[in-house]
C-alpha cells in the first residue's frame, strides 16, 4: 500500500483544522453570555470534532482525538480520560457511520450529532453518579445536552465555509 | 545492563507507537484504563493537570477575552434599561446605609471597649489577593474555576476564595501562574459553618445544583428562613466570619441554603489568606526580611 506524501497543501489544512479545534477546546471552558450556566460548553470541542471527522477524516487522526480529550480532561478538572473515552468512543462509531452520513441533508447530520452529544452526557453522567455514589440532578444535564444540540447549527455554517476554503486550496 | 533496558524500553516504547497509531481500540483502552485510575485514585494525575492550566492559562485567557467582553456588554446593555429603577433603588439604600453606617460604628466603638476591658487578644488582620476568573470547568458534573494566580502570588491550597458579597469556594490545585477553585455548589464541598443567631456548627456541603445543604446537625434544632450562614473556622483553614449565604426553605428537615454571590457571575474573586497565629506571622516576617529588627 503506497502512502500519499504530505505536501505543504496538507499542512496548511491540518493547521487550519487544528487551530479550530484549539479555539472549539478552550470554548468549552469559558462561561458564554446569554447561554445560561452550563449551557453549550460540552457542545463546542465535540462540533468540531464530529464535523472534521464527517467532512475531513484524515486530517484527525486517532491519535489527535485522543490528545484533545486527554487536554480537555486535564484542563476541566474532571475525571482524568473521561471525555478522552467519549470523543475516542464517538469518533469510531461516527468514522462508521461516515459514508452515511455524508450522503444525508444537513438535518440528519444534525440529528446524527444530537445523539452522539447524549451520548457522551449520559455516559459523563453515569461515571460521575459511580463516583459520587450518588443520583445526580438530571435536569441541568439534560438541559444542557439541549443547549448543546441547539448550538450545532449555528456553528454548522462557519465550520462548512472553513471546509470550502480548505477543498478550493486542495 | 543499562544499553540492554535503554534498548528494551526503545523497543516497548516503539511498541506503543505503532500500537497507538493503528489501533484506536488501544487508545480508547488507554482512556478507559486512566478513566478507571482516575477514579480510583483522584490524585494521581495532579501533577500533569497543574502543568497544563499553567502552560494553557495565557491561550484560554486570549481566547476567552471576547466572550468576557460580550457578556460584559449583554450584562450592560440590559443594565441601561433598567437604569431608573436601580437608580432610585440605589438611592433609597444609600440612605438606609447610612443610617446603618452611624449604627456601626457605635457598635464598633462599644465592641473596642468591651475587647480593652477583657484583654481579648486581637483577630490577625486579614489580607487578600484580586484575581481574574479565566475560565471554569464547561462541566455540569465538576463545579471549579481557574483563576488567574499561582504560587507566584503566594496562592496556597485550600485557601478561602471571596466573590463580591460573599464566599464561593476553596483553591484545591495551585499551578505557577494559574489555580483551581472548587466551588462551593460542587457535590465534593464540605465546608464548616456556623448558623448566625443560633449558634449552631454544621458542615455545609454541595449538590452540584444552585442550592447548597446543611447537614451535620442535631435533629431538634431549630432554624428559621433567613438564617445567615458564615465560616465557623473550626480547623483553622478559613477565617471566622466570612458570609456565605442563607437559608431560603427547609425540604424534609433539611436546611436548603443560597450563597450570597454567583461563583459564575464572578468576573474577580478574592482569594483570602491562611488565619494565622499573629506570633508565627511575626517570626515568618522576621526570617523573610531579617534586617527590619535591626533598623
Amino acid at each position: 500500500m503506497r502512502r500519499t506524501p504530505i505536501t505543504g497543501i496538507h499542512i496548511i489544512h491540518a493547521v487550519g483544522v487544528y487551530i479550530v479545534l484549539l479555539i472549539f477546546l478552550v470554548l468549552n471552558l469559558v462561561d458564554m453570555p446569554l447561554m445560561g450556566r452550563d449551557g453549550g460548553r460540552l457542545a463546542f470541542l465535540l462540533i468540531g470534532l464530529y464535523f472534521w471527522t464527517v467532512f475531513r477524516p484524515g486530517l484527525l487522526p486517532y491519535p489527535l482525538v485522543f490528545g484533545s480529550g486527554l487536554l480537555l480532561d486535564f484542563l476541566s478538572g474532571g475525571l482524568v480520560g473521561l471525555y478522552t473515552f467519549c470523543f475516542m468512543v464517538v469518533t469510531m462509531i461516527v468514522r462508521g457511520q461516515r459514508r452515511y452520513l455524508l450522503g444525508q441533508s444537513w438535518p440528519v447530520v444534525w440529528a446524527g450529532f444530537s445523539v452522539a452529544s447524549l451520548v457522551v452526557t449520559l455516559f459523563q453522567y453515569l461515571a460521575y453518579s459511580i463516583v459520587e455514589w450518588s443520583i445526580l440532578p438530571l435536569l441541568p444535564v439534560l438541559s444542557n445536552w439541549v443547549i448543546s444540540s441547539l448550538l450545532y447549527p449555528l456553528v454548522f455554517p462557519p465550520l462548512v465555509f472553513l471546509n470550502r476554503i480548505l477543498s478550493n486550496e486542495g | 545492563m543499562g544499553i540492554f533496558n535503554k534498548r528494551k524500553a526503545l523497543r516497548a516504547a516503539s511498541a506503543a507507537m505503532r500500537l497507538s497509531k493503528y489501533s484506536p481500540m488501544a487508545l480508547t483502552a488507554i482512556a478507559a484504563l486512566m478513566m478507571m485510575v482516575s477514579m480510583a485514585k483522584p490524585d494521581l494525575w495532579r501533577g500533569s493537570r497543574t502543568a497544563t492550566t499553567d502552560t494553557m492559562s495565557p491561550v484560554v485567557k486570549i481566547v476567552g477575552t471576547p466572550f468576557r467582553m460580550m457578556a460584559e456588554t449583554v450584562s450592560d446593555a440590559s443594565g441601561l434599561t433598567q437604569i431608573r429603577a436601580e437608580n432610585a433603588r440605589l438611592k433609597a439604600e444609600n440612605t438606609q446605609l447610612h443610617e446603618w453606617y452611624q449604627t456601626a460604628m457605635l457598635l464598633r466603638a462599644e465592641n473596642q471597649s468591651l475587647k480593652d476591658l477583657l484583654n481579648v487578644i486581637p483577630e490577625p488582620d486579614q489580607s487578600y489577593i484580586t484575581t481574574r476568573v479565566i475560565a471554569d470547568s464547561g462541566s455540569s458534573f465538576v463545579k471549579t474555576v481557574l483563576i488567574e494566580a499561582g504560587s507566584d502570588n503566594a496562592i496556597q491550597e485550600g485557601q478561602a476564595v471571596l466573590g463580591s458579597q460573599g464566599m464561593i469556594g476553596r483553591v484545591i490545585e495551585v499551578g505557577q501562574r494559574a489555580s483551581r477553585v472548587l466551588l462551593l455548589n460542587d457535590i465534593n464541598s464540605h465546608i464548616p459553618v456556623v448558623i448566625e443567631g443560633i449558634n449552631q456548627r454544621a458542615i455545609l456541603a454541595g449538590t452540584n445544583d444552585d442550592l447548597l445543604t446543611l447537614i451535620h446537625m442535631p435533629a431538634d434544632i431549630l432554624i428559621e428562613k433567613g438564617a445567615r450562614i458564615v465560616t465557623s473556622g473550626t480547623g483553622g483553614l478559613f477565617p471566622t466570619g466570612l458570609p456565605i449565604g442563607e437559608v431560603v426553605e427547609i425540604r424534609n428537615g433539611v436546611p436548603i441554603v443560597h450563597t450570597y454571590s454567583d461563583p459564575y457571575a464572578a468576573g474577580y474573586v478574592q482569594i483570602v489568606e491562611k488565619p494565622q497565629d499573629p506570633s508565627v506571622k511575626a517570626s515568618i516576617q522576621n526570617l523573610t526580611n531579617p534586617n527590619r529588627d535591626m533598623q
